[in-house]
């Protein structure tokens, strides 16, 4: 199930969106409001429920937290954008993943 | 354990090779992505369920199916071949993450 989660999720939140890939949640970050959206079969889908509830593009990046292992990834399709100086798949920037990490870790955790 | 685990591995990097051609135009490297396509399903096939740790199994479980489809319609130019490249990316994803629960 694909949601917006905006502070610590609770249990029923976090099986809820880890429920569409087997315990594995796609997350879009938005590194300026702090917030994220979980779920889903692809980050697009993410990217555009985050776009209209008001996130802009160029502070959403897209990767993944396996609930099982507790890693997280930054991987994703929406990520590639040269406009904001990220020519791969992968978030490039070190401050970037660390953002991301720290949302992630505070909301999914 | 450890013959397993890379095994496991190599999936997941030929799934994240394959998914990122694709993404990056599937025609232009449909040779490269149905001659990856055929060694990843020799891997599975190659995977002794036998010895697959416990804490593996389900997620393989999961994964067969999934890889067939995927396959399957890899076998031509996927009707959507975004979707279908980012699959093949997830599932990369998802068995990197679990092979390391395995030691």
């Amino acid at each position: 199930m694909l949601q917006i989660l905006r502070t610590k999720a609770t249990k029923q939140q976090i099986d809820d969106s880890a429920s569409d890939l087997v315990g594995f949640i796609k997350v879009v970050i938005d590194i300026d409001r702090k917030i994220l959206s979980a779920g889903g079969e692809r980050h697009v889908d993410g990217e555009q429920m985050l776009l209209a509830d008001g996130s802009h593009q160029a502070f959403l990046w897209g990767g993944g937290f396996d609930t099982e292992s507790k890693e997280i990834d930054y991987n994703s399709m929406i990520n590639l954008r040269l406009s904001d100086n990220n020519p791969s798949r992968e978030v490039l920037s070190e401050s970037i993943r660390k953002q991301f990490d720290e949302i992630v870790k505070a909301i999914l955790w | 354990m450890v013959d397993t685990k890379q095994q496991i591995l190599d999936i997941a990097m030929n799934l994240n090779r394959i998914g990122n051609w694709a993404a990056d135009g599937y025609e232009s490297k449909q040779k490269r992505i149905l001659l990856f396509l055929s060694q990843t399903k020799g891997y599975i096939e190659s995977l002794n369920q036998a010895t697959i740790p416990h804490v593996f199994f389900p997620t393989l479980q999961a994964f067969i199916p999934i890889f067939s489809a995927v396959y399957e319609e890899g076998q031509s130019k996927p009707n959507e071949p975004d979707a279908w490249a980012e699959t093949c990316m997830t599932w990369g994803n998802i068995l990197t993450h679990r092979a390391s629960l395995i030691t």
